[in-house]
């Protein structure tokens, strides 16, 4: 009997030295014979993702990636209408969209590893807020869609960099998530930027020319056998 | 000698002539040619009705809503804290399904002349229904709820799309519509068909967790869980 009451009073001064707050010591009142009811504070989350605000920057650049598929979801189907028919944009854009869905899924999938939640509910007051329109204003022509194309890209190119610029200091440093920034987006934006702006270019030369709507024809074409 | 000089005089004048023109042509043919020219084709072949294309268009939006629904299923059971990843991929795949689901019928507008304008408002900031679940048998309970919901609007749509009605048409007669056989058809033997399925699949799965919840609770919804992830038929 006092060899009981030894070990409870044990314990109970072990839990309370250590702060209620880690997942080891709510287990430990959990399983103490004061049987707590408090829930676990046990989950996978460390490094950059203890700071709330870096959390909502990755919900933001989630968000923006649903948004920037429906965006390019509308152009392409813009041009697969039978007046434009125009085929290659109409491929070239659901591309963009599919890799924007695909990467928004992925990216709720890291938030959820690294212990985080996905919100889905528009976020304000983050840094990030630069580009959420929710009324898809989109054009109507090839050149001006191009060079709107070019321009999501690069929004996109710009939450990257923000995220990777917040973890990079030394209070929310996390090179998992920089690697993981790195290796699934900031080298592919540049690909497809570089891609976009080379598109934007030739449109524009051509459409300068004498016959401009056999040039879109034919860029159009191009497009169709090389995206 | 003097032919020569006349020649080349000549060349020379057409050529500056040319050369102003092309210039010319250049700059005419720079700003319209950023606006694709609209060509006059006969729109007899386009016969989709008002009421039967907004209903279509509607279900464009109906498609997103389900889409970003299961994406949120998705995300809840991602968690850590809550870790099911067999019900997580299993969302994650309904919400890519809705998703082309939304895409198939754009192409089906496509397909019979719609969408030459106002494909900016088909989309309109599609929200999830829900975003937390007391547990598996609830997220799939609420999925069945919401495939039935949207059932039924396939069926209002194709109700609208086969019914005919009077209307005033571009000469100011009065003309009866005609029932769009192609689109019911397409709506019931295509869209019915993958609905009532994926009913079915979802009833069978809750049928099995109910089952195995009411005698092994915890371990009941690990286990679904597993088989869920390992792509096991349940
Ligand atoms: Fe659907």
């Amino acid at each position: 009997m006092k060899l009981q009451l030894f070990v409870i009073c044990v314990i109970s001064v072990f839990c309370v030295s250590y702060a209620t707050d880690t997942c080891y010591s709510s287990v430990k009142s959990v399983c103490s014979s004061t049987g707590s009811s408090l829930p676990l504070k046990c989950n996978s989350k460390y490094g950059a993702f203890d700071n709330e605000d870096i959390m909502k920057n990755v919900q933001q650049y989630t968000q923006d990636h649903i948004l920037k598929s429906f965006h390019y979801l509308l152009m392409s189907s813009y041009f697969g209408n039978y007046e434009a028919n125009r085929e290659g944009f109409e491929k070239l854009f659901r591309e963009l969209s599919d890799d924007a869905w695909e990467k928004s899924i992925d990216l709720i999938k890291f938030i959820t590893k690294r212990g985080g939640h996905m919100q889905f509910n528009k976020i304000t007051n983050t840094e990030n807020a630069y580009d959420s329109e929710k009324i898809f204003e989109f054009e109507k022509h090839e050149l001006g869609s191009m060079a709107k194309a070019l321009e999501l890209q690069k929004n996109l190119a710009r939450g990257a960099n923000n995220i990777h610029k917040k973890i990079l200091n030394t209070e929310n440093h996390d090179s998992e998530v920089a690697s993981y920034i790195e290796n699934n987006f900031v080298h592919k934006h540049s690909d497809s930027i570089r891609k976009l702006s080379g598109y934007t270019n030739d449109l524009h030369q051509l459409i300068s020319s004498d016959d401009a709507s056999l040039s879109l024809y034919l860029f159009d074409e191009y497009l169709k056998n090389t995206v | 000698m003097l032919k020569f000089i006349v020649l080349a005089a000549i060349l020379l004048a057409g050529y500056c002539v040319q050369g102003a023109d092309s210039v010319l042509s250049k700059r005419a043919s720079r700003l319209p040619s950023c606006r694709s020219k609209l060509m006059d084709a006969p729109t007899d072949w386009i016969t989709m009705e008002d009421p039967c294309t907004e209903k279509m268009r509607e279900q464009i939006q109906t498609e997103f809503v389900a889409s970003m629904t299961y994406l949120a299923m998705g995300a809840y059971f991602a968690q850590d804290t809550v870790n099911r990843p067999g019900f997580a991929k299993m969302f994650f795949e309904s919400a890519s399904e809705e998703r082309q689901h939304a895409i198939k019928i754009i192409g089906y507008l496509l397909m019979r002349g719609k969408l030459t304008s106002d494909v900016g408002q088909l989309i309109r900031d599609p929200q999830p229904l829900g975003s937390t679940y007391s547990s598996g048998a609830d997220a799939l309970k609420n999925a069945l709820i919401l495939e039935a919901s949207v059932t039924r609007k396939i069926t209002e749509m194709a109700k609208v799309c086969e019914t005919e009605f009077e209307k005033v048409n571009a000469t100011g007669h009065f003309e009866r519509t005609m029932n769009d056989y192609h689109l019911v058809d397409w709506l019931t033997g295509d869209f019915l068909n993958e609905q009532y399925e994926g009913q079915r699949d979802l009833a069978g799965k809750l049928s099995t967790l109910n089952k195995m919840m009411e005698s092994h609770g915890a371990l009941g919804e690990f286990l679904f869980d597993k088989k869920l992830l390992n792509g096991n038929s349940v």
